[in-house]
């Protein structure tokens, strides 16, 4: 909305009677909206928050399931001809930890498990701290593929790290040898089953059909690639308010937050881009951008969330 | 009071799109033509009309279509006297095939509104994902694409080891086949 | 043995003294014939240990393991896993005992190689069991075979298992088939079927001039094939920790750092089994005080190998302190797992180094006490190798509910490799009490030393 009023497209002068109109139809539109929303029934249930909390609420709000879930891609075949890949600008993130959130709600998994996590990075007193957005980086030189004993883990013809959760034994040889700790494994944690038993059938936002692991298997981040063949970006990236996170393919050259769409090569020539323990020969598919020209200041996380057991 | 605000929204929506409607009536259509200057640089000119007469002084932007969201070529450019914007095409553009969808695109414009077309050129480079990385035998391919000397090392080592195995228990075989012989 | 074609049966057979191989002989047996009462009670004790164990498993299997099991994301593998390091440590004391003793011709090695094996083929099972508890998906146990990937060290690492337990089995098995017909022959007192046992188990065994030739050379061949065998599994063992990139394991001081771990794991042991079996079934006249005191020589030899290879693995990378091994190290020298550590370098590696130097200490109650240490000490080692450096991946640990920050076995965990242990002594034990566990022939040859003549004895 803001962009529109910004916008001086309308030059409603012209139109005397709706002068600034654009402004008063802003506010009263997202008024009308919620005022929608909040219809009431009256009726309250219970529900489970993200975060794990049992919360009430009215029956309203409860989003109902969707007819019928899209099924899930094959999760053992690329997509065709795409080589995804991805750019992190360390200058933008604000520790909103939005993508985190976006995540835990696209793939029904509840904190503390977190596919994307935000880190406070700071490699010497003298230099300054920055938020680090860290998710499977989807090696070229894979360590967590090599230990796999059963080829549950496997490189995809599109640069995926795919995991088949149906072939998984439950060994955790791959949570060791990734050097960036971005699996996590089910261990059945009693709110999380409940969660996902409840909510199997719910068509949540920036829904991802790939699935969360089932209990006893190991889970992560896949870049949603059932989002990703309908042309849709991840859940991370849209849920990022300040355009931290660009996805893209590699083939087509071209990252994008949604926002902004930069030729990949490009933007990684520009800006320094440059991959995480270099050293050690993983040969990760994720860029940073190093976190000059911040965008904010960095400001202390004075909150820990992931308390709950 | 709420529900006098719902009303003076429900005016005001009422209001603007009439005027919007009113504003907008005239429609312009764009197309794009594509040409290549000294047999190096690519151009992409985007001709603007309404009515047939060209249009002046439009903004238009040009994109190429890409899996996500579309890749901007350059800055917007305004359409001169003949109503054509004419943008550089870059020439190291991938795609499977060389062939790109181009997206010329007037974003709100006072008289015009939003609005778009789509023209296909094969400008691109091509750039075919051709599955080497995956299909190579290596160590962390799959168990089908284990490296040749992993299998065969393994193979030796396994049959020399449990053919000695083997082996001892025949001969335990033979130690009570050399009983029967002296029975 | 060149001559032993022409040796003709009658006169070499009786050479030995018939008289001294009865007394031997019964008392070798003698832990067959009679069960004691504290005998039964161990057993039961053993078995109830076992099905604790068992339920246990049973809970964790059934009920959710983030209630039952303290692994969490960031400490992922818990005892489970070094519980069968230790076991596949242990396991290679039927490598140094027996077939290096063998080979070398230290002869004292005769009473002591089946009691070796049997530790071996124990351990080498119950690590097998370990690693199955460990596992995820148990239910999904025969993927491995299904779709096993060569290019995984879980994968070899089973291979190997596998194949060092049937070649320990076959190698126990082999020098028992004369055995197991001197029980045919002395026992009568016993159950119907125990009888038909020695009876099929001895395969016919007369004890001619070509069955022992073809039982030494079978014996000999995997004797050879046993020792680069125990040497792969623990070098393998290793390698699951090794082929990672994590900090605290990327060495490749890794695999002999492991073996010469397990052999002084596996000389305290046998101090450990040589105690109590000599007292038990009163089998001092074999186990004699001379085995304590090589033994005790050998725990110095194997302890200062260790302390050399510990040297290599800590002390270097702590010399240098780089930025990965830094948060790992300063934690078990000076921080949170400091008193763990230096327990474990002094009664692993220290004391075993210095006090069974001194012949006081060769005897067999203060050697097995030191031995004890070491035995103790050697569990939480493998502890200490795999747990503690997980809560210091490269990017640091953020953010996470306080049971993810530091790992406490759970009593699930600990329930299950207490029975762990109680299954290997019950294999251990049951096995002691239906076969000879100390190798009626291979001692009587023993006495025959340097005589070089094969024995016929019933």
């Amino acid at each position: 909305m803001e962009k529109e009023d910004k916008s001086d497209r309308r030059k409603f002068l012209k139109l005397g009677a709706l002068a600034g109109g654009a402004v008063l139809l802003g506010s009263a539109i997202s008024k009308a909206v919620s005022l929608e929303e909040t219809k009431e029934t009256g009726e309250k249930v219970k529900v489970l928050t993200t975060d794990g909390k049992v919360m009430e609420v009215d029956s309203s709000v409860v989003k109902h399931p969707a007819a019928k879930l899209p099924e899930q891609l094959p999760v053992r075949e690329g997509i065709p001809g795409k080589k995804f890949i991805r750019v992190i600008d360390l200058g933008k993130c604000a520790n909103a930890r939005k993508c985190i959130e976006g995540c835990q709600t696209a793939h029904k998994v509840l904190a503390p498990v977190e596919f994307i996590k935000v880190k406070k990075m700071q490699d010497s007193d003298l230099t300054a701290p920055y938020w680090f957005p860290q998710m499977c980086y989807h090696c070229d030189n894979p360590p967590c593929t090599k230990v796999c004993p059963v080829d549950a883990t496997f490189k995809r013809s599109d640069g995926i790290v795919g995991i088949d959760s149906d072939r998984c034994i439950g060994c955790k040889f791959c949570m060791a040898a990734c050097p960036y700790s971005a699996r996590t494994f089910n261990f059945g944690r009693p709110k999380q089953v409940q969660f996902t038993e409840e909510h199997k059938d719910e068509l949540t936002e920036n829904y991802c059909a790939t699935k969360y692991g089932t209990e006893g298997t190991v889970s992560k981040c896949d870049f949603c690639p059932d989002r990703a063949a309908q042309g849709l970006l991840p859940a991370c990236v849209v849920s990022c308010p300040n355009g931290v996170i660009y996805h893209g393919d590699e083939l087509e050259d071209v990252v994008s937050n949604g926002e902004d769409t930069f030729r990949l090569k490009k933007l990684l020539k520009d800006r320094a881009g440059y991959r995480q323990f270099e050293e050690l020969g993983t040969a990760p598919r994720v860029y940073y951008l190093p976190p000059v020209k911040r965008n904010f200041p960095f400001e202390e996380a004075t909150e820990a969330h992931n308390t709950e057991e | 009071m709420e529900k006098y605000k719902y009303f003076i929204t429900i005016c005001a929506l009422m209001l603007f799109s009439v005027t919007s409607l009113f504003a907008q009536d005239k429609q312009a259509k764009m197309a794009l033509t594509f040409a290549t200057l000294n047999d190096t640089i690519n151009v992409c000119n985007v001709s603007v009309t309404s009515d047939g007469k060209p249009l002046d002084g439009v903004s238009v932007g040009l994109f190429v279509k890409r899996l996500f969201t579309p890749l901007p070529i350059g800055k917007a450019v305004t359409t001169d006297t003949t109503g054509i914007a004419s943008f550089e095409v870059p020439n190291d553009i991938p795609s499977p095939d060389g062939n790109l969808t181009f997206i010329a695109k007037v974003e709100d414009d006072e008289n015009y509104g939003t609005f778009e077309s789509t023209g296909d050129a094969k400008l691109g480079i091509v750039v075919a994902s051709d599955n080497s990385h995956v299909d190579e035998r290596s160590i962390f391919a799959n168990r089908s694409k284990a490296p040749v000397y992993f299998i065969a090392a393994s193979l030796i080592i396994i049959s020399l080891v449990w053919g000695t195995l083997l082996w001892a228990v025949l001969q335990v075989f033979k130690i009570k086949g050399l009983r029967s012989k002296k029975k | 043995m060149s001559e032993d074609n022409k040796i003709t049966d009658s006169t070499k057979y009786e050479t030995f003294t018939q008289e001294e191989y009865m007394v031997m002989k019964n008392d070798l047996l003698r832990p067959i014939e009679k069960w004691s009462l504290i005998g039964k009670a161990w057993i039961v004790f053993l078995i109830m240990v076992c099905f604790a164990g068992v339920y246990a498993y049973y809970v964790q299997e059934t009920k959710s393991k983030y209630v039952t099991v303290s692994l969490r994301d960031t400490t992922f593998w818990g005892v489970y896993i070094s519980n069968f390091v230790f076991f596949v440590a242990l396991s290679l004391v039927g490598v140094l005992m027996s077939a290096v003793l063998k080979l070398t011709h230290f002869e004292w090695y005769r009473p002591l190689s089946r009691i070796a094996e049997i530790i071996a083929v124990a351990a080498i099972m119950l690590a097998g069991v370990s690693i199955v508890a460990a596992m995820g998906r148990p239910d999904r146990l025969h993927y491995l075979v299904m779709y096993g990937r060569i290019q995984s060290p879980i994968v070899w690492d089973i291979i190997v298992i596998m194949t060092y337990l049937v070649t320990s089995c076959i190698l126990l098995f082999i020098p028992l088939i004369p055995s197991l017909s001197t029980c045919k022959n002395h026992l009568h007192n016993l159950p119907k079927w125990q009888l038909k046992m020695y009876e099929i188990f001895s395969f016919g065994w007369e004890g001619t001039a070509e069955q022992w030739k073809l039982l030494k050379k079978t014996v000999k061949v995997l004797t050879v094939l046993v020792i680069p065998l125990g040497i792969s599994i623990h070098t393998v063992t290793a390698w699951l920790f090794a082929t990672t990139l994590r900090a605290e394991w990327d060495s490749t001081n890794f695999g002999a750092y492991f073996v010469s771990g397990a052999f002084l794991l596996g000389v305290a042991a046998m101090i450990l089994a040589v105690f109590i079996f000599r007292k038990a079934y009163k089998l001092e006249k074999y186990l004699t005080e001379m085995h304590f005191d090589k033994l005790g020589q050998a725990l110095v030899l194997m302890a200062l190998a260790y302390a050399y290879f510990n040297v290599n693995e800590y002390l270097v990378p702590a010399y240098k302190m780089s930025g990965l091994h830094k948060h790992h190290l300063l934690a078990l020298f000076t921080g949170e797992e400091a008193s763990f550590y230096w327990s474990v370098v002094l009664f692993g590696i220290a004391i075993p180094c210095i006090l069974p130097i001194f012949r006081m200490f060769r005897k067999p109650l203060p050697l097995t006490l030191i031995a004890l240490g070491v035995f103790i000490a050697g569990w939480f080692k493998r502890y200490l190798i795999v747990i503690p450096g997980q809560s210091h991946p490269y990017l640091p640990i953020q953010d996470v509910p306080p049971s993810w920050t530091h790992y406490h076995p759970s009593t699930i965990e600990m329930t299950i490799v207490a029975a762990t242990f109680a299954a290997v002594l019950l294999i251990i034990t049951l096995f002691s009490r239906f076969f000879p566990i100390v190798s009626v022939w291979e001692v009587a040859e023993g006495k025959l030393e340097g005589k070089d003549e094969i024995i016929n004895y019933k």
